[in-house]
């Protein structure tokens, strides 16, 4: 190990780790935003079985991220995972609007969670590449975000597929934690 | 200067003690493929690159370049040739499977619909499914009421995998289908077989299953052939899943890694090896 190397890690050994949480129906798009913020080949995903998680290294910061499935049958393990959690990133597939109700209705029931209480919240309005991807406004109009009162939040457009709006993402997660 | 000494000591090229030393099959494909790929003699190392080779005049050249004299090297010319079969075969493989992988499932595409619905009949032959968009998909294992969306970075050869496996061994197909539906240890069954795709196709990828498919036989590995080693993982990751006795399906992940790192194992460690698939076999859980 060189000088620098051992620097770099010594620097590293300071940084704060945080667990976040990446939640969102299937097919939203959960696993590219993951492997997108590791800086990972995006080009051969499948639905997720089960979990990932990656350690993602941003500047002061150690993010943990746990990618938890979306189909309905493994929705009912998302809670096993909301444990000192940091913050949550709820992703949505902007161009579904058929689906907008349902996951409106999921995002309203996280938020109701104990364990996630006061979690800040990130929404990732992604696939803003398709054409009728509905504009983050109105995707966040559609979720009631106004109402949240009780914990800090964000949405971000975002395409997880061209990394257009991920970056910022990142970045608001290192402001809102850094202030906490 | 290595092979310099070697060659003036043995009097054979570096190709030809390969092909003399070494037994037919991973060892000796992966020798040549080695040796041509480090060639000085760009034709020769041309012959690691290409994905189409005329083999005979190929190995004519090879021994012309080399001064193997077929008179009295007769084994030489014909091993030579299943080498070089072998491995352009394999590339071609690879070539063929990335295009089927990067063409995306298309609902306007009757033979892609078509394929999908024949999916369904031969999972689920007494049962119909009501309408294109139906819930009755998580059924067989997809994650909502459209299944389109579950192929992403597989492509029609998730598809295609999936379709191969119940219509080859429909028998085996619906029992494992039938395990997934176990209580404690199912599983999603079609997000599974897509998934086993991409764990297969990594393999490919990585070159790692070099070492099957130059023991199979003595000729290029075909789709058939690819879509054969699919049968036997689907098979022996139903069986691992079960013996692995996981929690619940969120270990899907961990058993699936552990179950790469053994194949891989298994074709690192002894280049004889053989995923050998047989249908007929009970399944063990």
């Amino acid at each position: 190990m060189g000088l620098l190397d051992l620097l770099r890690k010594m620097k590293s050994g300071n940084d704060k780790e945080l667990r976040i949480l990446l939640l969102g129906l299937d097919n939203a798009g959960k696993t590219t935003i993951l492997k997108s913020l590791a800086s990972e080949d995006i080009s051969h995903i499948t639905p997720t079985q089960g979990f990932n998680i990656k350690s993602v290294q941003s500047p002061g910061f150690k993010l943990n991220v746990w990618d938890i499935g979306g189909q309905r049958r493994i929705r009912p393990y998302w809670k096993n995972y909301f444990e000192n959690t940091d913050l949550l990133i709820y992703v949505i597939d902007s161009a579904d609007q058929k689906r907008f109700e349902e996951t409106s209705l999921e995002l309203t029931e996280l938020l109701e969670e104990d364990k996630l209480m006061g979690a800040p919240l990130l929404v990732f309005a992604n696939k803003q590449d398709l054409l009728s991807a509905a504009p983050a406004d109105e995707v966040a109009k559609g979720l009631g975000l106004d109402a949240i009162r009780d914990r800090k939040w964000q949405i971000q457009a975002c395409s997880a597929l061209t990394n257009e709006g991920v970056k910022e993402g990142l970045d608001w997660i290192a402001k809102t934690c850094k202030k906490k | 200067m290595w092979k310099w000494i070697l060659r003036k000591w043995t009097g054979k090229c570096e190709l030809l003690r390969i092909t003399s030393e070494n037994p037919k099959g991973a060892k000796r494909s992966k020798a040549i493929e080695r040796s041509l790929k480090h060639s000085n003699i760009s034709i020769l190392k041309q012959l690691s690159k290409d994905e189409i080779i005329d083999v005979i005049p190929a190995s004519e050249e090879v021994m012309k370049i080399k001064d193997v004299i077929a008179e009295i090297h007769p084994q030489f010319a014909y091993c030579f040739q299943v080498c070089l079969c072998q491995i352009c075969g394999y590339k071609r493989l690879f070539a063929e499977v990335e295009e089927m992988r990067k063409t995306q499932y298309s609902s306007e595409n009757p033979d892609h619909e078509e394929k999908l619905m024949q999916l369904w009949g031969f999972l689920m032959p007494d049962i119909k499914l009501e309408t294109r968009i139906s819930k009755q998909w998580t059924d067989i294992g997809f994650q909502g009421d459209d299944p389109k969306t579950d192929f992403r970075g597989m492509g029609m050869l998730g598809l295609n995998q999936l379709l191969y496996i119940s219509s080859k061994y429909t028998a085996l197909s619906r029992q494992i289908l039938s395990k997934s539906h176990h209580p404690t240890l199912g599983f999603s069954y079609a997000i599974v077989g897509i998934n086993l795709t991409s764990v297969l196709y990594e393999l490919l990828k990585k070159q790692t299953l070099r070492t099957h498919f130059y023991n199979i036989k003595d000729d290029k590995p075909s789709l058939h052939d690819f879509h054969e080693l699919y049968c036997y993982m689907f098979k022996e990751f139903v069986t691992f899943w079960f013996s692995e006795k996981p929690k619940d399906i969120m270990e899907f992940g961990r058993v699936r890694d552990k179950f790469r790192r053994k194949i891989k194992q298994k074709l690192k460690e002894d280049l004889t090896t053989i995923l050998k698939f047989d249908a007929d076999e009970e399944l063990a859980v």
